[in-house]
């Protein structure tokens, strides 16, 4: 079926075919020409579609296949969302190490995307605790891979380009707790924050901070860390998961988050925030904070919003960021959203979003003086050894992923020789000529 | 309780298995493909500790005695059956067809239930709380240039459900349910452009599942079908027939 598809940020909207099979004899004949994997479609960037290729959803292919919870291991189908693997795990006390926050994503995305969680520091990115693939691809096959192949470290946030993830085995830990206590703390400015955060990453089980930018001037980043801790107040509870609203392509008709009501909405978040600063809040808000604020991506209007995000060493961040203001200030533009995360422990490679340091990230309106801000950026990024996610920024180029990653030629090396005829297509992969 | 479900690999026979699942039924699911059967029965067997237990067939050529003692050996006497396996050709079904084609549309949506519910019988009449259960469709409400042979199999279909209704009621035994149901959003329907908004397939069955035990009859699902059907019934022949739909 053709039909519009946009990324989340809306950044890109195209007519493509999107097919949605049921049945296993569907993937044994897998469209002609050009396709793109594709999970809940949820992506910010368009990393699920391309106007030439067909889409292949999985989301039919959910059903858990089989779980040990003596070797804490589940086998599972890559379509099955974050959601549904968690109405099942929570009862038993178990949950996946890493969970990005909203519950419909799909196991698939979540590898190809390598994506992040809660605790960078303790648990690294999603493909750490994944010990098993099934990948199809309609010239090598189903194969079955391991971590040692090659093939399963070019899958692992290799953004569906290798082939149809069918299954995935994937490690479990136990459920840490059935809520978490937050604590917000006030900070002044945003190099407070990057400075409270490093205390915070060994000791606490969530940290993360948010900042003001909201005003486009000599705004130091006024605003709080939040430092969390597990406990055990109740059996965790699934039953009131609501079944999530998240439509890309929808939004109001003009944009809600403007220059006036920006400013406005920042400091009734932070004011709100540190009004009550130790906070019970459920397992499941906990997991889904996006859940329930859907309309946080449509009250950017039609022309949606840019997220940038940026991982970059711990050490140059306060350099960075009195270069990131000047910037800011010299184009006038308004942040929405900022936010800061530790990441420790990880390593950078292929086109992962992995490594140690501070995960910096911003959300703007997309309009042409967001886009000369962010161009600028770019630059700067570049400059502080900055890597952006690719996953995350719908407007980054080839070039300069190019720059940031030194695996990107390694990666598209590595994908033409597996798949000289690259029948996996994105809009990404073509903006990045992958 | 013990269901059995014909044509539970995917749209609405795979959202009842579920359903039952999630109450506590014990399953008995077929369909042609192990690929499609097993991944259900594996999920429903771990998410809510039923057991399930699948035939990979098809189910214009099973033999109904020998796959009756199948299931009786896995279940013993059931309580419930679903027979919801059919199939469309729609592009092929308006006006002369290859025989092939037109034997199999009869084949599933007609021969088989019939011949599957006839081995059951038995057990449905000793079950006055289960439930037989057939997936019609509003296509076959009246007949048009579309959909020819289909809807015919159908209303054949229909019409067996309720003598299976008059059977059972004379018995104490279980009671009927025959669904006309308007589309579905399901690969039959993939890709089409509808008149009328589609039912998600898990939201039919849970209305199926919830009306188990009531003796109903042919009804429409949903519901607000009775409404267009009425009015397709009711126009008059020398407007109807100018009408393609
Ligand atoms: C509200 C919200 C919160 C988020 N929070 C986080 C977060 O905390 N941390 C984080 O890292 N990310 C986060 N993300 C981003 C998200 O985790 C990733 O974009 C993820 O890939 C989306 O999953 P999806 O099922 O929607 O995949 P899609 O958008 O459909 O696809 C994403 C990528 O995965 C590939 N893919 C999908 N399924 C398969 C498959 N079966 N086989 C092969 N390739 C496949 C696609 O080709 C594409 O490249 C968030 C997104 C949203 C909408
Ligand atoms: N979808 C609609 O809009 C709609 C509207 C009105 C009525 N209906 C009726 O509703 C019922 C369910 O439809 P659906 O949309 O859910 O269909 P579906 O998604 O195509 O599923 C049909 C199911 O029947 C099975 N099946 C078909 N032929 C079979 C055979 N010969 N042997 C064994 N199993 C067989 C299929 O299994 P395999 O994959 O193994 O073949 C599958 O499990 C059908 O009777 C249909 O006619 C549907």
């Amino acid at each position: 079926m053709t039909s519009r598809t946009a990324s989340l940020d809306r950044h890109l909207s195209e007519s493509c075919r999107i097919e949605k099979p049921d049945r296993y004899q569907e993937l044994d004949h897998l469209p002609d020409g050009p396709i793109a994997a594709r999970g809940a479609g949820l992506s910010y960037v368009a990393a699920s579609f391309e106007s030439h290729a067909t889409s292949v959803c999985l989301g039919a292919f959910d059903r858990i296949l089989a779980f040990d919870p003596t070797v804490r291991s589940i086998t599972v189908e890559a379509g099955i969302s974050l959601g549904k693997l968690h109405r099942f795990l929570a009862p038993l006390g178990l949950c996946l190490p890493v969970q990005p926050g909203y519950p419909a994503l799909t196991v698939g995305g979540c590898v190809a995307a390598d994506v992040h969680g809660k605790n960078h520091g303790r648990e690294g990115t999603f493909g750490r605790h994944v010990t098993g693939l099934k990948l199809l691809h309609p010239d090598h096959g189903m194969v079955a891979l391991a971590p040692c192949d090659d093939l399963f470290t070019l899958t692992v946030g290799g953004l569906g380009l290798t082939g149809i993830i069918v299954t995935a085995t994937l490690s479990l830990i136990p459920l840490a707790g059935t809520a978490m206590i937050m604590v917000h703390s006030a900070v002044a400015t945003i190099e407070d924050g990057a400075v409270a955060l490093a205390q915070l990453a060994d000791t606490s089980d969530m940290a993360y901070g948010w900042f003001d930018f909201s005003t486009p001037n000599h705004q130091d980043g006024a605003g709080f860390i939040t430092s969390a801790r597990w406990i055990t107040d109740q059996t965790a509870r699934t039953d009131d998961l609501k079944a999530p609203s998240l439509d890309p392509a929808q939004a109001l008709p003009l944009p809600a988050f403007n220059r006036l009501t920006m400013p406005v909405i920042n400091h009734l978040y932070r004011w709100s925030n540190l009004r009550q600063t130790k906070v019970r809040t459920p397992l499941q808000a906990v997991l889904w904070p996006a859940l329930g604020r859907e309309n946080y991506f449509k009250f950017y209007g039609p022309d949606g919003f840019i997220e940038s995000q940026i991982l970059m060493q711990r050490d140059k961040f306060a350099e960075y960021i009195k270069a990131w203001r000047l910037c800011q200030i010299k184009h006038g533009v308004p942040v929405m959203l900022t936010t800061l995360k530790a990441f420790t422990g990880g390593k950078q490679s292929l086109l992962r979003y992995d490594g140690a340091g501070l995960s910096f990230t911003i959300d703007v309106a997309n309009t042409l003086s967001s886009l000369a801000f962010l161009a600028e950026l770019d630059g700067l990024n570049v400059e502080f050894g900055a890597v952006s996610s690719v996953m995350k920024d719908s407007r980054l180029s080839m070039a300069t992923v190019r720059a940031q990653y030194g695996d990107y030629d390694t990666f598209r090396e590595r994908l033409r020789t597996y798949d000289p005829s690259r029948r996996f297509v994105t809009a990404l992969s073509r903006r990045l000529d992958l | 309780m013990k269901s059995v479900v014909i044509g539970a690999s995917a749209g609405l026979g795979r959202a009842l298995a579920e359903e039952l699942a999630q109450r506590g039924d014990q399953l008995f699911l077929v369909s042609s493909n192990l690929d499609d059967l097993a991944p259900i029965a594996a999920d429903l067997t771990l998410r809510y500790g039923v057991s399930v237990t699948v035939e990979a067939a098809d189910i214009t050529t099973l033999d109904p005695e020998a796959f009756r003692d199948k299931v009786h050996a896995a279940l013993g006497p059931i309580d419930n059956l679903l027979l919801i396996a059919g199939i469309s050709l729609l592009d092929k079904d308006k006006g002369p067809m290859p025989p092939a084609d037109l034997d199999r549309l009869i084949a599933v949506n007609f021969t088989a239930p019939l011949r599957i519910a006839n081995v059951f019988l038995p057990d449905l009449t000793q079950s006055p709380a289960g439930n037989f259960i057939g997936a019609g469709s509003v296509a076959a409400v009246r007949g048009r240039r579309n959909n020819m042979v289909y809807a015919a199999a159908k209303r054949g279909f229909e019409c067996y459900a309720d003598s299976v209704r008059h059977y059972l009621a004379g018995q104490n035994g279980a009671k009927v349910q025959f669904y006309r149901l308007g589309y579905l959003k399901t690969r039959m329907t993939a890709g089409q452009k509808l008149p009328f908004p589609a039912l998600d397939p898990s939201e039919a069955a849970k209305s199926m599942v919830a009306n188990m035990g009531k003796d109903l009859g042919s009804v429409y699902l949903p519901r607000w079908w009775i409404g267009i059907m009425s009015l397709i019934q009711a126009l008059p022949w020398a407007l109807f027939k100018k009408l393609d739909i």
